[in-house]
């Protein structure tokens, strides 16, 4: 279709070019008519210029936009955040609301509640606008272009403010709305606003991900995430289940993170902490219909089990590790090695050019045992091995947290820094973005063509 | 018949008719220059229609040529 177009434009401009021969040839000895004939070629060369360029111009828009900064994708990942994060919030500011009836002094809450719901309708609508303007730039993009080309193509200038406009509102869209998050981030966490980091980073997104040592899954562990402004800031609590899934307990195999920031994944076993890689975790290039599942990984584990049993290496320690049936074999040098595990849980230990130290933990409701072991030479290889055996697995009692719950909560959505966030990350910040875009494509469409465009003057 | 098609026919009579009015302007023209009338104002009129039917030719040319083998391109292009 975008084809079918493209040579209708470029033949109407050639027929505005004969027509405009046409009129220089007639013998009718009259200014007035004959100026036409000036206009006419101007416009045809002038349309064919911009037809022949116009293809290149919006082939390389997105590597230009990607130069930026800003990509579909990301794009993508911002609207459809904002808009499940606002519905969201509206749907728990009227559930809100509505329990607030049946309370004493209901309704002066509901009247503080109503500035943010109003706010939020708008913003609702203002997202659903753009993401309109997003489907039709994106999709249809190539084919309006196209189709303004044919406007501006047409003889005696028709339609030509028309094709003029339509061809800069694709090109500045095309282009603005990819760089639009970016923007608004930058714009956002400049010092200038009083934005505060914490609202930044309450664009949300959901992976899927597994934790792996040594290629085998990670079992039930806890996982801490974190964010890092100056210092760490702990948002979530997650677990692995028994095939290294991440899980959120609240909500099931998704796990929910922030969009724009890093995370700092830890896995926490017997109240001992592995990082795990990438470290930190970017989710830039997620979106919400991504199904790739992320693997975490730590290579300090040296055996894991989900009765809390653990064996790791510390301080650059060089051991590799294998099990056989029930009994795991260590070796290796440098470092040490620690095991920790339940009572009753490890047992028939023995070693060789190891020095054992002995000690006890707690890890909230769990309590054990762990054994230290450093080579007695560390150039030399060191030995040791263990049983594991079947006990039973204890429960533990820890409040697991999910980040999507903690910022969606009621708790969250009336503080001060909410209404702000949403205020300017989402409705100030972006209607400033979107009237400079009408401007420029204003601008653009003032230069390429109309009455009084400044291009045609110059020619 | 498409449009595509459609417009392509006008643009063919449109230069043949251009052709046509360039051979009937150029003629007047020397008809009106050539005249034995000893009308100066007359004379000027055929002068510059013998100048405008040059020029048209002068496009009639770039425009057969060079135009035409840019929309060759293209529709080659384009398929």
């Amino acid at each position: 279709m975008a084809n079918f177009y493209y040579l209708l434009a470029i033949n109407l401009s050639l027929l505005t070019f004969y027509l405009g021969v046409l009129i220089y040839a007639l013998p009718i000895p009259d200014k007035g008519v004959k100026r036409w004939s000036g206009i006419l070629i101007k416009d045809s060369i002038l349309s064919f210029i911009i037809i022949i360029s116009i293809y290149f111009i919006y082939n390389y828009i997105n590597n230009l936009a990607n130069s930026l900064g800003g990509s579909w994708g990301y794009f993508n990942l911002w609207l459809t955040n904002a808009i499940t994060l606002s519905i969201s919030t509206k749907a728990l500011l009227i559930l809100l609301s509505s329990l607030l009836t049946k309370v004493p002094l209901g309704s002066q809450m509901i009247s503080m509640i109503s500035p943010i719901n109003d706010a939020l309708t708008a913003e609702i609508i203002f997202l659903a606008g753009l993401w309109g303007i997003y489907f039709i730039v994106n999709s249809l993009g190539q084919t309006i272009l196209m189709f303004g080309l044919v406007l501006y193509s047409i003889p005696f200038r028709v339609a030509r403010d028309a094709g003029a406009w339509f061809i800069s509102f694709i090109l500045v869209f095309s282009i603005g709305l990819q760089i639009m998050p970016v923007f608004i981030t930058n714009i956002a966490e400049s010092s200038g606003v009083n934005l505060n980091n914490q609202a930044i980073s309450m664009g949300l997104t959901y992976i899927n991900a597994k934790a792996y040592y040594r290629d085998n899954p990670i079992k039930n562990s806890l996982i801490y995430v974190y964010t890092y402004n100056n210092s760490y800031n702990q948002i979530a609590i997650y677990k692995t289940d028994n095939n290294g899934n991440i899980i959120s307990p609240i909500y099931g195999n998704e796990i929910s993170l922030p969009s724009e920031v890093p995370s700092y994944f830890f896995s926490v076993i017997d109240d001992v902490a592995f990082k795990l890689y990438p470290f930190p975790l970017y989710p830039y290039n997620l979106s919400f219909r991504n199904n790739q599942e992320y693997i975490l990984y730590t290579n300090n584990i040296l055996y894991e089990n989900e009765n809390y049993t653990l064996a790791f290496e510390g301080n650059n320690g060089n051991y590799n590790s294998f099990t056989n049936g029930n009994t795991v074999y260590i070796y290796g040098n440098t470092g040490y090695v620690e095991i920790r595990a339940l009572d009753e849980c490890v047992n028939n230990i023995s070693y060789s050019n190891f020095v054992e130290t002995k000690g006890t933990w707690n890890f909230n409701n769990l309590e054990g045992i762990y054994y230290k072991f450093t080579p007695i030479n560390q150039s030399s290889n060191s030995y040791l091995e263990f049983n594991v055996n079947n006990c039973t697995q204890p429960k533990l009692n820890v409040k697991y947290s999910d980040y999507a719950n903690n910022y969606l909560g009621i708790q969250n959505i009336l503080t001060p820094s909410i209404l702000e966030f949403f205020l300017l990350y989402y409705i100030t910040i972006p209607l400033i973005y979107f009237s400079l875009l009408i401007s420029i494509t204003y601008g653009l469409a003032r230069l390429l063509g109309g009455r009084r465009g400044i291009i045609p003057r110059v020619i | 018949m498409d449009i595509i098609t459609f417009v392509q026919q006008i643009t063919e009579r449109v230069t043949a008719l251009a052709w046509a009015m360039f051979l009937l302007t150029w003629s007047i023209g020397w008809t009106l220059k050539g005249s034995p009338i000893p009308i100066n104002k007359l004379k000027r009129v055929g002068g510059s229609l013998i100048e405008d039917s040059i020029w048209a030719a002068f496009w009639l040319a770039i425009g057969s040529s060079l135009f035409s083998f840019i929309v060759y391109i293209v529709n080659l292009i384009t398929g």
